[in-house]
C-alpha cells in the first residue's frame, strides 16, 4: 500500500459511513468507488460489512426458553375489587404520589377517626345501656362479620410477608344503610363493606382479603424483580395504609354501626389494593 | 418457530382483548411473543433479561391496548413498545451502574454465547455472539436498524437523539462487529 492510498485510505475511512448510507455527494462517492476498485483493505471492509448487513438480517428469531404466559397472566388479572382508575398508563411519578396520598389518608383518618369516635361513643353506650341484653334493641344491628383484632398486631409492612400485615378481612364490617354518615352514594363496583345487612360474604362473592392476598402473592414472586429503592418506598406506603387500616378497624370495633367508619375502612383497603395492584403491574427493575 | 399472524387477523382479536377478553390477548401473544422476546434478547444482550422484558411488554401492551386505535399494526404497535420498554431497562441499569460506579457501557452478559446456539450455521451463530457483545448503545443501534429495519430517523426519536448520532452508532457497531468476527 502507498502513502497515496494510506491517505486515501483514511479519506475513505472518514467518508465510509456516509457512503454506506447513501448520503455523500455524487463525486465524492465515485471518488470513494475508485479507490475501492484499487485497494484491497477499504474493499475488503465494504465486503465485510455488506455481508454483516445482509446476516443481521437474516437472523432468526429466538423463542423464550420458558412460558412467559403464566407471569403475565397473573400480572394483567382482573382486579377482583373494581379500581377507579384501573388500566391507566404506570409511571414511576406515581410513588411519591401514592406516598402523599397515603399520609394524607392516614392524617384524615386518625383525625377523623378520633372525632367521630369521641363523638358517636357517649350516646351509643347509653342506649346500649338502657337496652337489655339480647332485647329487642340488639337486632337489626349488622355486626362485623370479623371482628378487626389488628390493634394489638405488631406492624408488618414488608412486602412479601404482607399477606398477614393486611390482616386480610374477608369480609369487613356492614352497617345499616340508614345510619352511613356520608352522603355519597355507594360506588357502582362492588364492594364489599357497602352491603348492608349481610352478615358475611357467601360463594362467588368478592372479597377484599382475596384480592389483597393475591396481589401480594404475585408481588412476592416479582419481588426480586423490583428495584430494592422501590421496594423500600412501597413497604413505608404499605405501613402507613396498614396503620390507617388498623385505627380504622380498631374504631369500627368500638362503633361497629358506623357507617362514616365502614367508608373508612373501605377507602384504607381500596388505597391498599390499589398500590399493590400498581405494584403488580410495575415493569421489573424500576 | 411461530410466525406473526397477519394484521388482519389480529384486528378482532386486538379488539376484543381492549374490551378485556384474556383469552384474546393470550392468543396475540401466542402470536407475538418470539419476535418481541428476540427484539427484547438481542437488544439487551441477554436472553434471562429478555424474558423478563418480553413481560413487561405484553404488560403495557394490555394496560395500553384500550388506547391503540389501529393506524399501525399490532405488531408494529407492540414492537414500539418492546423497544421503549428496553430502553428505559438501558436508563434505569444506567442510573444504577453510575451509582454504582460501574462502567456503563457494559458488554452484554450471557446471550447469544456460541453453546447456547444451535450450531446450524456457525457465520449466524458468531454474528449473534458478537452482537451480544457489543456496547450496549451500540449493539441497540445495530439491532434495530440492520436487524430490525427501523430508519435512522425512527431510532433518533425512539432513543431521544439525532439521526447523525444513530448513524455514528451503527457505523461503530459495523465496525466492531467486523473486528471481531475477523480476529
Amino acid at each position: 500500500m502507498t502513502d497515496r492510498q494510506m491517505m486515501t485510505c483514511t479519506a475513505v475511512d472518514s467518508e465510509l459511513l456516509g457512503y454506506l448510507e447513501g448520503t455523500l455527494a455524487a463525486d465524492a462517492r465515485t471518488a470513494v468507488d475508485e479507490h475501492v476498485a484499487s485497494c484491497l483493505r477499504c474493499s475488503s471492509i465494504l465486503r465485510d460489512i455488506g455481508s454483516i448487513r445482509a446476516q443481521a438480517a437474516q437472523l432468526p428469531e429466538l423463542a423464550p426458553s420458558r412460558d412467559l404466559w403464566a407471569g403475565i397472566s397473573a400480572r394483567i388479572e382482573p382486579a377482583v375489587v373494581p379500581l377507579g382508575r384501573a388500566r391507566q398508563d404506570i409511571r414511576r411519578s406515581w410513588i411519591p404520589a401514592a406516598t402523599a396520598a397515603a399520609a394524607a389518608l392516614v392524617i384524615a383518618t386518625a383525625g377523623i377517626t378520633y372525632f367521630a369516635t369521641t363523638r358517636s361513643l357517649r350516646p351509643m353506650t347509653q342506649k346500649v345501656a338502657a337496652a337489655p341484653k339480647g332485647g329487642p334493641g340488639a337486632q337489626g344491628i349488622a355486626q362485623p362479620a370479623i371482628v378487626p383484632s389488628t390493634a394489638t398486631a405488631p406492624p408488618d409492612t414488608s412486602v412479601s410477608s404482607a399477606v398477614s400485615a393486611s390482616a386480610a378481612p374477608t369480609s369487613v364490617a356492614a352497617a345499616p344503610a340508614g345510619e352511613r354518615s356520608g352522603g355519597r352514594a355507594p360506588s357502582a363496583g362492588v364492594r364489599l363493606a357497602s352491603r348492608r345487612n349481610e352478615p358475611a360474604a357467601g360463594p362467588g362473592e368478592i372479597a377484599y382479603g382475596d384480592e389483597i392476598a393475591r396481589l401480594q402473592n404475585i408481588i412476592k414472586q416479582r419481588r426480586r424483580e423490583l428495584d430494592p429503592g422501590t421496594v423500600t418506598v412501597i413497604e413505608q406506603s404499605l405501613a402507613i395504609i396498614n396503620a390507617a387500616v388498623r385505627q380504622s378497624r380498631a374504631a369500627l370495633a368500638r362503633d361497629p354501626r358506623s357507617g362514616f367508619l365502614t367508608d373508612q375502612l373501605n377507602h384504607a383497603l381500596d388505597k391498599k389494593i390499589e398500590l399493590l395492584r400498581t405494584v403488580a403491574l410495575l415493569p421489573s427493575r424500576t | 418457530m411461530m410466525q406473526p399472524t397477519a394484521p388482519a387477523e389480529d384486528s378482532t382479536d386486538v379488539a376484543l382483548a381492549a374490551a378485556g377478553d384474556r383469552r384474546a390477548f393470550e392468543r396475540l401473544y401466542n402470536g407475538h411473543v418470539n419476535r418481541v422476546f428476540t427484539l427484547c434478547a438481542r437488544m439487551c444482550g441477554s436472553r434471562i433479561r429478555g424474558e423478563e422484558l418480553t413481560q413487561d411488554v405484553f404488560v403495557r401492551a394490555w394496560e395500553k391496548l384500550p388506547q391503540f386505535r389501529g393506524d399501525s399494526a399490532f405488531s408494529t404497535w407492540v414492537h414500539r413498545i418492546a423497544v421503549n420498554i428496553v430502553l428505559t431497562d438501558r436508563k434505569n441499569e444506567g442510573r444504577a451502574r453510575r451509582r454504582m460506579k460501574e462502567d456503563e457501557d457494559e458488554v452484554g452478559e450471557d446471550i447469544f454465547a456460541p453453546a447456547a446456539t444451535p450450531p446450524r450455521d456457525a457465520d449466524r451463530m458468531d454474528l449473534a455472539a458478537a452482537i451480544g457483545n457489543l456496547p450496549a448503545g451500540a449493539r441497540q443501534i445495530f439491532v434495530l436498524h440492520d436487524v430490525e429495519g427501523y430508519k435512522h430517523e425512527e431510532i433518533a426519536e425512539l432513543c431521544g437523539i439525532t439521526a447523525g448520532g444513530s448513524k455514528a452508532q451503527l457505523h461503530r457497531a459495523r465496525l466492531l462487529l467486523r473486528e471481531a468476527l475477523t480476529r
